[in-house]
């Protein structure tokens, strides 16, 4: 119920979806760089996979030599050289 | 940069976890507010990178997870510091070398004389040490400049003494009076000037001139003794030059010594137009600043002269220089003064104290320092309409001896 009130609070006032939702943020910056914010936790991760928990689903972002730069408790940065990304899990309504 | 400074500043642990639940290490980790960093998956388990300070935190999630949490390799200054904190010897030694090292470079270490030919070293640096210049002194304290003028007033036979410090070497850098070169006659006494001989005085050796006589130049005065005789030790003081700050090298026994003084005139001449146009700076200047990076200049304020004719002038400041090392980027300073043509026209009178003036300035420099002028004539020579032609000539009473140089 307040779920719904916020976004349609959200959308009368024009904020942007990352304000007013609670799904991940993902900047990839060319093939390499890659900045998510607001995930919940990492689920599994190697060179070749990095599965992300969020509030929209898994994230997996597939690619070769992957690592986990940066990792704090609402923001993680990736680098590698990224092939793949995709959502698995909870559909969107 | 910053960021590789930060992380050796603050330490770095590179880690190495074992275990079955890394992914809830990692999550765990985070939830305790731990940041970790260059987080990769390896045979052998995860490898990771962990501020010191964060470590002991790591615990907690290391627990909870059942991970095992070795480390493979500890980077940074805190770990630097540790080290060298265990070897209070060698910390002590590089503090005791540093510190005398420094203090040993604020000092004169050595003395050295050079440009010298009938000085003598030693006797250059006795003065000097008397002056204050010796080794062992700090030597910022040293006036240099001082030393340099003091020694000169003292050495009549020096044309320019200087003084510089290199580091902690100090060299008196001398240029000697040019007498006259007549090899053949090496220890005899000659005539520095032409001039009439008015008083002989003979310490030894034979004169070769009589009071009244007239001589040129480089003429010799006093031969040297035929027979050598080895002077005895009471009588050797008494043979000393009288005044005893000449600085003229103590000859050997044989030559000779005496004095000849008599008169000798000096002369110039100086020329003034009535109509010159001369060229002078107006007093109107304007700066401009650039930067220079190797031949290429950009002018950054004032690019060209506002001036239609300037005098130019480039100052350039090298920025932090390093020992022999500069940094490659100029500041430069350009000062345009304005010049302008300004037409004069002169009386007689005028241009005949003009002339008179240039004229004594420079007979002033060509008469030997400290000497008494006995007279001084002035003479307004035929001249055509358009200049006036003066000739100022001295005459001075001076000791005309000197030894030949060999």
């Amino acid at each position: 119920m307040f779920k719904k009130l916020q976004t349609s609070v959200g959308d009368i006032l024009d904020f942007p979806p990352d304000v007013v939702g609670e799904g991940p943020k993902i900047t990839i910056t060319g093939r390499r760089q890659i900045l998510v914010e607001n995930y919940i936790s990492i689920v599994t991760f190697s060179g070749e996979e990095i599965r992300l928990e969020t509030a929209e689903g898994d994230v997996c972002f597939g690619g070769k030599g992957l690592e986990l730069k940066v990792i704090l408790s609402t923001e993680l940065r990736i680098e590698g050289e990224l092939s793949s990304l995709s959502f698995v899990g909870r559909e969107t309504k | 940069m910053f960021e590789w400074l930060r992380t050796f500043w603050y330490g770095r642990i590179l880690f190495l976890a074992r275990g079955d639940q890394l992914a809830r290490f990692l999550n765990q980790a985070s939830k305790d507010g731990v940041i970790l960093y260059h987080t990769q998956k390896s045979e052998r388990g995860m490898r990771a990178q962990i501020k010191l300070s964060d470590f002991r935190r790591l615990r907690h999630a290391a627990r909870l997870s059942h991970t095992r949490v070795h480390i493979v390799a500890k980077y940074g200054w805190p770990f630097v510091a540790a080290r060298w904190w265990r070897r209070k010897g060698l910390l002590t030694g590089i503090v005791v070398i540093a510190t005398v090292l420094t203090v040993l470079s604020q000092l004169v270490l050595s003395i050295s004389v050079t440009g010298n030919r009938n000085l003598m070293a030693p006797d250059v640096l006795a003065r000097a040490e008397k002056l204050g210049l010796k080794t062992w002194v700090y030597s910022k304290t040293l006036d240099l400049n001082g030393i340099a003028k003091a020694l000169q007033e003292q050495l009549p036979d020096a044309a320019w003494i200087g003084v510089e410090r290199n580091g902690t070497d100090v060299r008196i850098k001398i240029s000697e009076k040019i007498r006259p070169i007549i090899p053949k006659e090496a220890g005899n006494l000659v005539a520095n000037h032409a001039g009439i001989v008015k008083e002989i005085m003979v310490i030894q050796g034979t004169p070769q001139v009589h009071e009244g006589e007239t001589v040129r130049a480089g003429q010799v005065l006093i031969t040297q003794a035929a027979i050598p005789s080895p002077p005895s030790p009471a009588a050797a003081p008494n043979l000393t030059p009288s005044n005893p700050n000449s600085s003229k090298a103590t000859p050997p026994v044989t030559v000779a010594r005496g004095f000849v003084r008599g008169r000798v005139w000096y002369s110039a001449e100086g020329k003034v137009p009535l109509v010159e146009n001369k060229v002078e700076e107006s007093g109107k200047d304007a700066t401009g600043w650039g930067i220079k990076f190797g031949s290429r200049v950009i002018m950054v304020t004032t690019p060209d002269s506002p001036f239609g004719q300037a005098h130019k002038e480039v100052l350039s400041h090298s920025l932090l220089p390093w020992r022999n090392w500069r940094f490659p980027v100029e500041c430069i300073k350009v000062n345009y003064k304005e010049l302008r043509t300004v037409h004069l026209e002169r009386s007689v009178a005028e241009a005949r104290l003009l002339a008179e003036q240039t004229a004594r300035t420079e007979v002033q420099k060509k008469i030997t320092q400290g000497v008494p002028i006995v007279e001084e004539t002035v003479r307004v020579l035929s001249s055509n309409p358009e200049a006036v032609r003066v000739r100022v000539e001295l005459e001075t009473y001076e000791d005309l001896a000197v030894y030949a140089n060999p």
